[in-house]
């Protein structure tokens, strides 16, 4: 199974088996059809869903992403589906038992942690609530279909695969008009930039970090349309060697789809998809969308300072997780530069907890009596990432975090750290 | 986190070594084994500090040696393979070459096999060595062949020196991906936001690459890295190493697809035949 970000979840998958064989429709009114595609949306076990089921089928998800897929020459036939996963994530498969075997599920939990993680009203980091959304979840979709499509096509990867997807998606999106490729592409980079690089980076993860994708799809995009997307580059603080080198990477991966994926397309039908004008908003989905904005709650940035006399201060946070807001995670070491301040990342949710150390016995740690404090496990020695309340494990201490409570009307917050204890 | 698996790998090592790791004094060519469209370069360094690496290399031939192992190779034209002082640990391949080692790597790599038991430190250096240069000279290839390459560059250069170094027997593949890992966990290295957006991955994240592609083209011989240590943990953690057979199936099948065809395959077997990497290599 491949999915768009890594779970630990995944024996609930198997509990849907039985609704696989819900109902499948053929696509929508169009030439742009394909009868190898099926899709349906499936119904959710909770309520909570059914609201986010019809803003989906209203926008015609499914309906629009098999059209765009329509050109390609299938061996098989092929589904997609949203549905209530149990987990958070999107993901191409292949399950023997079902009809059709091949899959493209996108669970209602990760639209609805997109949906979270969006930008809110007021928000400065330049992107909007309606690309992170409409385009996050169109670049996913592109991402599983590039799966999809390595495995239809007996497609050959030198690379890594789940970087392979992400180019896929990122050189289908620039395919497409500026509008198309601009949404796709900015809200593909701001959730990796915003949603997957939260936490300490797995090394041993078959994807990259969210800030490796976020700097890979910002350099295709970059090396196609350089004029279009410099703004976007700037911002980014990619290595100037890197961002010389992105013209070569889009090269690249358009001689790799050329010569690997451009025989098994049907090109007069790709110039159709082509030709159509893609994401195009009704007034009735716009209002949608900031209807939903509106109701989401807030996310803030985060910065921390060393005003002390401590050097090498490490920080360590308990936050709400995005996927799960229920539930906290722990994780450490930001560094503090010495005299310093270093932004350390969006969050969700409206408050954390923290703990910070450094040389000399420094420590930013709540008191015992402190009632609004929370007891977590650390590991002062190496990079950790755990769910609240665990039990500590080797090597693990339990220490009392702060907390800090998210003013609200305001866009962040800046730790300085004064003193020590 | 990433782990030293000196440790694990010693044992495995050692005992392979007693057996068939005779130190040589230089280097030994196969007759016969040539590749007339690689051409090799060893450029004098002009930091003073480089001349004794530039000296055993040039000494014990190893540009000639990579050459013969990559006799089986048919090239539509020349490319060339240089040792030079670069003024950083890489020199980024730039279509048509040249393929670049950089003395400042070399350097790096024996001064981390310096910390390790003396025992150890011919075969991490050679076989650090190796990979390094393989993954150059995968660049090189994918060039010259016009293959197409899904996936960032240098990964798939990993992968690609990875799954050639498995194709010529358990020591040298265990020498090799010991050597590479022993580089990666020794750099020590910190990462800032900005690092992310580098080309090449962390040196954690090429660390687990290697090692899963080795367990998955070798998975009897690299077993030793699924073994939880006495705190449940794995060296490589159970949720990769799943995939590795995948991972490596991935990379054979892109392999035999795109380079197999430009294989002599009666040089690969006497190549193949061929006892690479002795224990006295770079020494």
């Amino acid at each position: 199974m491949k999915m768009i970000m890594r779970i630990a979840a995944l024996a609930l998958f198997l509990a849907w088996a039985a609704a696989s064989s819900g109902p499948a429709r053929a696509q929508g009114a169009s030439d742009l059809i394909n009868p190898q595609i099926s899709y349906a949306y499936l119904p959710p076990k909770s309520a909570k869903y059914l609201p986010m089921v019809e803003r989906l089928k209203s926008f015609q998800l499914l309906e629009q992403f098999s059209q765009l897929l329509s050109p390609l020459r299938l061996p098989h036939k092929f589904a997609l589906s949203t549905r209530e996963c149990g987990f958070v994530n999107a993901m191409f498969y292949i399950n023997p038992n079902a009809d059709p075997a091949w899959r493209i599920d996108v669970c209602y939990e990760f639209v609805d942690a997109i949906e979270r993680i969006a930008p809110k009203q007021g928000d400065q980091s330049g992107y909007t609530y309606e690309e992170v959304v409409v385009g996050s979840i169109t670049g996913v979709l592109m991402h599983e279909a590039g799966h999809a499509v390595f495995n239809f096509f007996d497609v050959p990867v030198f690379g890594r695969e789940e970087d392979a997807a992400d180019e896929m998606s990122t050189f289908m999106a620039l395919q497409f008009s500026p509008d198309v490729s601009q949404m796709v592409v900015r809200g593909f980079a701001y959730m990796d930039k915003v949603w997957f690089a939260f936490g300490a980076p797995l090394w041993s993860d078959e994807h990259g970090s969210g800030l490796q994708r976020y700097y890979n799809t910002l350099c295709l995009a970059y090396g196609a349309d350089p004029a279009r997307f410099k703004a976007l580059l700037d911002a980014s603080d990619m290595p100037k060697d890197r961002a010389a080198g992105c013209a070569g990477e889009y090269e690249q991966v358009k001689a790799a789809f050329a010569k690997t994926v451009y025989p098994f397309i049907d090109q007069d039908m790709m110039k159709k998809v082509q030709a159509k004008l893609w994401l195009k908003l009704t007034p009735q989905q716009t209002a949608a969308l900031k209807q939903q904005q509106q109701s989401e709650k807030q996310t803030f940035n985060l910065a921390a300072c060393n005003l002390s006399t401590a050097s090498k201060v490490s920080l360590a946070l308990a936050v709400r997780q995005v996927s799960d807001p229920s539930k906290w995670e722990v994780y450490g070491w930001f560094p503090i530069p010495d005299g310093g301040c270093n932004y350390i990342g969006p969050f969700y949710g409206d408050s954390f907890y923290w703990y910070a150390f450094g040389d000399n016995n420094a420590e930013w740690s709540a008191d015992d009596s402190d009632t609004t404090a929370t007891k977590q496990c650390i590991n002062n020695s190496a990079a950790f990432d755990e769910t609240a309340g665990a039990v500590c494990a080797a090597g693990q201490q339990p220490v009392n975090f702060l907390r800090r409570v998210i003013d609200p009307s305001s866009d962040g917050v800046t730790l300085r750290l004064t003193g020590g204890k | 986190m990433m782990r030293s698996m000196i440790g694990a790998t010693a044992v495995v090592l050692a005992c392979a070594c007693l057996t068939i790791c005779p130190t040589r004094a230089d280097a030994q060519i196969p007759p016969g084994l040539q590749n007339p469209q690689i051409e090799i370069v060893y450029a004098v360094p002009s930091n003073a500090s480089y001349r004794p690496i530039y000296d055993r290399l040039k000494q014990r031939q190893v540009l000639e040696e990579l050459r013969a192992f990559l006799a089986p190779l048919k090239l539509p034209r020349k490319l060339t393979v240089n040792v030079d002082q670069c003024g950083a640990a890489r020199r980024p391949y730039k279509p048509q070459g040249p393929v670049t080692i950089c003395y400042e790597l070399v350097a790096e790599i024996t001064q981390t096999a310096s910390k390790l038991d003396a025992s150890l430190q011919p075969s991490v250096t050679a076989g650090a060595f190796i990979l390094v240069a393989l993954q150059a000279l995968a660049h090189g290839v994918y060039d010259e062949l016009q293959i197409p390459v899904w996936g960032r560059m240098e990964d798939a250069s990993d992968r690609l020196a990875a799954l050639v170094m498995l194709q010529f027997g358990e020591d040298l593949a265990l020498r090799t991906i010991l050597g590479a890992t022993a580089l990666f966990t020794a750099s020590g290295k910190t990462w800032a936001v900005s690092d992310f957006g580098n080309a090449l991955s962390p040196d954690e994240q090429r660390y687990y690459n290697y090692l899963c592609i080795a367990y998955g083209g070798a998975p009897i011989t690299f077993k030793f890295l699924t073994v939880p240590d006495k705190n449940g943990e794995q060296t490589l953690p159970s949720a990769r190493a799943e995939r590795c057979a995948d991972e490596y199936a991935q990379v054979l099948k892109a392999f035999n697809l795109w380079i197999m065809p430009s294989v002599d395959p009666n040089l690969l077997v006497r190549v193949r035949a061929t006892p690479w990497l002795q224990a006295g290599d770079l020494k």
